[in-house]
């Protein structure tokens, strides 16, 4: 009998531990995780137990079997104009102005590219790049003012890949956009930041098809952050943020002013 | 003869050497749109503070971790943000890091870029974070030598003034470097 009861208290108690753990309902996508979530500009990510670093014109490996002390185990080149790295499970998507690169990670973290997809532009624009395990998203704009970008070319659009064989991925269609930047995946859901246009909210399900479901033109958007329901949004004038649990009732959380 | 041909290697040479050289000089452009370097003298762009907080002037890049939004003052640092309570964020320290533009995590350690080098910092305390660790040179000194990304007119880099930290928008006056 008094067993039971030492059962039924220590189930009480697991329980608790249990329930205690899922935290808020904002929590990071992808659970208790020791790494963060980068937005698509990023140069740096972490994956695993490695650092992946990618400068200019080339991709750097560094082991964190001690997470203060990084330490470089490969470097390879890439190529020009190299913009951003993108993580989904075992593969790096590096995006740049001359082509979309795929990377498989091996045990020992070490990349290596099973695809190099040439856009073969005469002038370079910026570009940076999501995907999942079937496709990659990839954003082309044309120069910034003052040129932080690429030149005068105009080319401004969304492309999507398909990319279920990393050895070839192949290009399925272009839309056209108004300046498009930066850009966030979850599940079904593309979040498109288009410059004036501002934030655009996509279903892509159909990659032939791609519907916009909302659009937020208020603001000149850059950058954006999906968090399983919760979405950061940084544009020129604040960081915005919304809440799309309800993906037919997305709205406004709040907003970190930027001094202008 | 054998003087004509050194004659002849040397003006091609001229020409070689000519069409390397960021042009601009040979004709006055007058006040012109273009970036400037910022420079830090000595060592001083491998100082890193932490401060309460200061405006977000210039964003760059963003990321995410356990409720915390980094945010990157574009080449100046790192804002800190607790999220907790999506509604109200609040912006709690400020990392000044000279030259960083990249932000990324593993557990209580803060990777980022101080101009060509990369650094670890301590983030398990917001109120005590430290420089724990410092990979010099791993990057090329592209921006030492001209602003990444940028087409069009720079003021030419003088290396006798420091190490370039941030290129900035300014109003050149006849600017002898483009590219």
């Amino acid at each position: 009998m008094k067993s039971i009861f030492q059962y039924i208290f220590l189930f009480l108690i697991g329980s608790l531990l249990v329930s205690s753990c899922s935290a808020d309902s904002f929590s990071s996508e992808t659970g208790a995780t020791d790494t963060g979530v980068a937005g698509s500009y990023a140069r740096f990510i972490t994956v695993g137990d490695y650092l992946y670093i990618v400068d200019n014109s080339s991709i750097q490996t560094f082991s964190l079997a001690d997470a203060s002390l990084p330490e470089k185990t490969n470097t390879q080149e890439i190529g020009s104009q190299i913009e951003s790295i993108f993580n989904y499970q075992d593969k790096l998507f590096v995006g740049s102005g001359s082509g979309l690169y795929i990377y498989t990670i091996a045990s020992n973290g070490v990349p290596s590219q099973t695809a190099a997809y040439d856009y073969s532009f005469p002038i370079l624009p910026c570009d940076p790049v999501v995907a999942n395990d079937t496709y990659a998203y990839v954003t082309l704009h044309d120069g910034d003012i003052g040129g932080a970008c690429g030149g005068e070319n105009i080319v401004n659009e969304l492309k999507i890949f398909d990319v279920s064989d990393i050895t070839d991925p192949q290009e399925l269609i272009t839309y056209p956009m108004q300046r498009p930047k930066g850009l966030g995946l979850d599940g079904n859901i593309l979040f498109l930041c288009d410059d004036w246009a501002g934030l655009k909210i996509f279903d892509v399900s159909d990659p032939y098809n791609i519907e916009l479901i909302n659009q937020f033109d208020s603001f000149q958007a850059f950058d954006v952050i999906p968090l399983n329901g919760l979405l950061l949004c940084v544009a020129t004038d604040n960081i915005y943020q919304f809440d799309y649990t309800d993906i037919n009732n997305i709205h406004e959380l709040s907003r970190i002013p930027i001094q202008l | 003869m054998k003087r004509t041909i050194i004659f002849f290697s040397f003006i091609c040479l001229s020409f070689l050497l000519s069409s390397c050289v960021d042009d601009a000089a040979n004709e006055s452009v007058g006040e012109v749109q273009g970036l400037k370097p910022l420079y830090a003298a000595g060592d001083d762009w491998k100082t890193v503070t932490v401060v309460s907080s200061r405006e977000i002037v210039q964003l760059g890049k963003i990321y995410y971790k356990d409720n915390i939004i980094y945010v990157n003052e574009l080449n100046r640092g790192i804002h800190i943000i607790d999220n907790t309570i999506p509604t109200n964020p609040q912006t709690i320290k400020f990392i000044n890091v000279p030259g960083s533009k990249d932000i990324s995590i593993k557990g209580n350690f803060l990777y980022t870029d101080n101009v060509s080098d990369l650094l670890v910092l301590d983030i398990s305390d917001f109120n005590n974070i430290t420089v724990v660790n410092r990979i010099p040179n791993i990057y090329p000194n592209i921006e030492q030598l001209y602003p990444e990304f940028h087409t069009g007119y720079f003021e030419c880099v003088d290396a006798s003034k420091g190490t370039v930290i941030a290129w900035e928008s300014a109003t050149l006056n006849n600017p002898e470097c483009r590219r």
